[in-house]
């Protein structure tokens, strides 16, 4: 409890109570992106069914130096169309050249570009082609930066940070949208204070270049077409900065060169850190290769006695990891981060790693001091297969100087019954509240009192076992009531992969039909829930709840204490 | 127990319970010299779209407090809360004064989670059921709520003062970078802040 004294600690609370939210900053920039990209052609929507193939790859081309670039800000929508049907005969676009500014698709632990280094010219080299199946593929070079794309996979290797960024199906492979990115450059032709100013022609390398100056707020650019082919030869950019006139970039354009093997076939190194976009699954493969490549250092280097705590080196992090055995199954590797993004607390350590929803260990049986929730661990915790719960327990809480003791009291027991009805169709039976609706659409997923929150069918035995875990989740006092499964309802049996091809399939064709019993299970969490909670298995299952008091182990957190 | 692979999820090894959680970023951009508002702002006016991020970072926590204030409803308040950033990326041409980056987002916010109330209490089919869906301050203790519902009372410059210190961690010199107001005007704005909330802390807490 906070004092008026101590109102900043309160504050503090809150700031951490608020959090942040995974990737928002990342979400915002993708939103952003998106929007540009989605947006329809404003000034001449019938060219997106004329586009070839060929043009089409060539406009992506260029719609990816859009963002680096944006040079069509500078022409107008005439001109635009003429660069496009010259476009259309190109092969290959290659693009070189240097900018002071690097683009990424995964900023967020990239140094924030500045104005400090502004004499340093990254180079720029950007190849955009057709690979052999068809697929628009590219190689893009910005500094220390390298972005390839084949078909629908794009690899970002980030060498200053030694970052992979890998990201599968996250953009549209409908290369017309894609190509209406430069619509949203071709709108500021429209903007108010834009000035356009024709530079006339000049000669170089035995051709006739004709020019553009467009000048927008403190920005100015220079744009150099080839005048018999229409097609892009140069493009600069200048900015005015308070040290001055700085050139920001400077690029060159050249077609149908034959796009270099190195090119052509670089794939981008290893890294430790690995970020994940799209659609991508590799994220398992990241965290199977780490737990594999634990495995390996255990046999090098024994760990003494049976349990050890790794710190994550190097900061790595996976977006999906779980409890997976060594390769040689004499460990057991468990992830004590959540993600990414976040550590875990030691709330989250008892909620999703130490209780479980049978057995001793059972949900509700936990009492952690709130002083000890925001406790965190970024480690793996590896364990010889076998090892005694209570070792590994301790091991864990060791760290932070606590203890785990077990005493017996008499604890509230709910003992499920049910009155023997024939159970509706699980579609039949919903969430005590429903779902929220917004623009006719059910919104899943909102976490609040009684609301669905697996998002998907549900058994008997899920739904109890999900009651159990969450109603005292959050508080850990191990004072609320354990729920004890004398319904006598049938269980739906074991996944057998002999069987099922996977658990999705035996989900579909065994579970779904015959087992599950509501169409989600409703979060019931904290003693507040506990009313509705009754009502509701009553209403729809006819499950009632008789209350007992049983003696009980309780887990107990504390302190190390000198001598016991 | 029945263990088979849920859709969706990982299967947890014997002995493991589930392995789901809340999501919270712990993006490291503290690590670099504290940037203004104002210079973020023309960085990203200058086509440095990816500047954006660290102004996300810095006012993520505000922005969910003044949505989750107005909204009542952690959903919600994350749609608006990511509607707000973008909008106020697509209208920052329009803001002449990069050091009041913060109280703009603040005000586009407050707009966006305003729209979002009225489309709800619009929205027929809520009307049999929103008395249904208890407040949800997502992630919020009792204590915490009242403190929000506290600070949101606090005067605008109060307010984002309060924000920088106690949500983002920032010290007086930062915030004074950030907003460009001068270090000693940051002190006095947060100890009439913390004088204010005091006060009304302890009216609040003699009911």
């Amino acid at each position: 409890m906070i004092t008026p004294e101590t109102i900043e600690n309160g504050l503090a609370q809150l700031g951490d109570e608020l959090g942040t939210q995974a990737g928002l900053a990342q979400r915002v920039l993708d939103d952003i992106r998106s929007r540009q990209t989605l947006r329809p052609f404003p000034t001449r929507p019938e060219r997106h069914v004329l586009f070839t193939r060929r043009s089409l790859v060539a406009a992506s081309a260029l719609g990816g130096m859009v963002s680096l670039a944006g040079w069509w800000s500078l022409t107008s929508a005439t001109l635009y169309a003429r660069v496009l049907e010259a476009l259309d005969g190109a092969k290959t676009v290659h693009v070189s050249g240097w900018s002071r500014e690097v683009f990424r698709k995964w900023p967020l632990e990239a140094p924030l570009k500045t104005t400090d280094g502004a004499d340093v010219r990254h180079t720029v080299d950007a190849w955009y082609w057709t690979d052999a199946p068809k697929e628009p593929a590219s190689y893009e070079k910005f500094g220390p930066v390298v972005v390839v794309r084949r078909g629908g996979s794009l690899r970002e290797y980030q060498d200053d940070v030694k970052l992979l960024f890998v990201s599968d199906g996250g953009w549209p492979k409908n290369y017309a949208e894609r190509f209406s990115a430069l619509a949203e450059h071709l709108k500021t032709l429209d903007a108010p204070g834009l000035s356009k100013e024709k530079l006339g022609t000049r000669s170089e390398g035995g051709r006739t270049l004709s020019g553009w100056q467009v000048t927008q707020g403190n920005r100015l650019e220079e744009f150099w077409l080839d005048a018999k082919s229409d097609l892009p030869v140069r493009f600069a950019r200048w900015s005015n900065r308070p040290e001055g006139k700085v050139h920001v970039f400077d690029l060159t354009f050249s077609f149908d060169e034959p796009v270099p093997t190195t090119v052509a076939s670089y794939e981008p190194p290893e890294a430790e850190t690995i970020r994940y976009g799209g659609s991508n699954r590799n994220a398992d493969l990241a965290w199977r290769r780490h737990v594999q490549e634990i495995g390996l250092r255990l046999q090098d280097q024994p760990i003494p006695g049976r349990v050890a705590l790794l710190p994550r080196e190097n900061g790595k992090t996976f977006s999906l990891q779980w409890t997976l055995p060594t390769p040689d199954g004499k460990f057991w590797v468990v992830p004590l981060d959540l993600d990414q993004y976040q550590r875990l607390s030691l709330r989250d350590f008892f909620r999703l790693r130490a209780a479980t929803t049978a057995g001793e260990r059972i949900h509700g049986t936990w009492r952690v001091p709130l002083e000890f929730h925001g406790l965190e661990l970024r480690h793996d915790l590896v364990y010889a297969d076998g090892t005694a719960w209570q070792e590994w327990m301790q091991a864990v809480l060791g760290h932070f100087g606590l203890e785990l003791v077990d005493v017996v009291e008499q604890h509230i027991v709910w003992i499920a019954r049910h009155d023997g009805r024939k159970l509706k169709p699980w579609k039949e039976v919903n969430p005590s509240v429903p779902y929220i609706i917004k623009n006719g659409k059910e919104v899943k997923g909102l976490v609040a009192p009684g609301i669905g929150h697996m998002l998907r069918p549900v058994t008997m035995e899920e739904l109890l076992n999900d009651f159990n875990a969450e109603i005292d989740s959050r508080e850990l006092t191990a004072k609320l009531p354990i729920l004890v499964d004398e319904t006598g309802l049938p269980k739906a049996p074991a996944f057998d992969p002999q069987t099922h091809k996977s658990g999705q399939e035996f989900f579909d064709m065994v579970v779904k039909p015959n087992y599950c019993v509501a169409s989600d299970s409703p979060l019931f969490q904290g003693a507040t829930s506990l009313a509705m909670a009754r009502e509701w298995y009553a209403r729809e299952f006819g499950i009632t709840f008789a209350e007992e008091q049983r003696p009980t182990t309780i887990h107990l957190v504390r302190r190390k204490q000198n001598g016991d | 127990m029945t263990i088979f692979p849920i859709p969706g999820r990982k299967t947890a090894a014997p002995g493991h319970s589930r392995g789901d959680g809340s999501n919270i970023p712990n993006f490291n951009l503290g690590r670099r010299s504290v940037k203004s508002d104002s210079e973020l702002v023309e960085l990203v006016k200058s086509g440095q779209v990816d500047a954006y991020a660290e102004l996300v970072v810095r006012y993520e926590r505000q922005v969910r407090a003044a949505a989750l204030h107005a909204v009542r409803e952690r959903n919600t308040a994350e749609d608006v809360t990511q509607e707000a950033f973008v909008a106020a990326f697509e209208t920052l041409g329009r803001l002449k004064d990069g050091a009041k980056f913060g109280a703009w987002l603040m005000g586009i916010a407050k707009h966006r989670a305003a729209k979002a109330v009225r489309a709800r209490c619009r929205s027929p089919a809520l009307v049999g059921d929103i008395a249904t869906i208890p407040a949800d301050n997502g992630p919020l203790s009792d204590l915490s709520a009242l403190l929000l519902e506290l600070v949101e009372r606090l005067p605008e410059h109060e307010r984002l003062v309060v924000g920088l210190k106690n949500f983002q961690g920032h010290s007086i010199l930062e915030i004074a970078t950030i907003t460009g107001r001068p270090p000693g005007t940051v002190t006095k704005q947060l100890s009439r802040a913390y004088a204010r909330l005091r006060y009304w802390y302890s009216k609040e807490n003699s009911r």
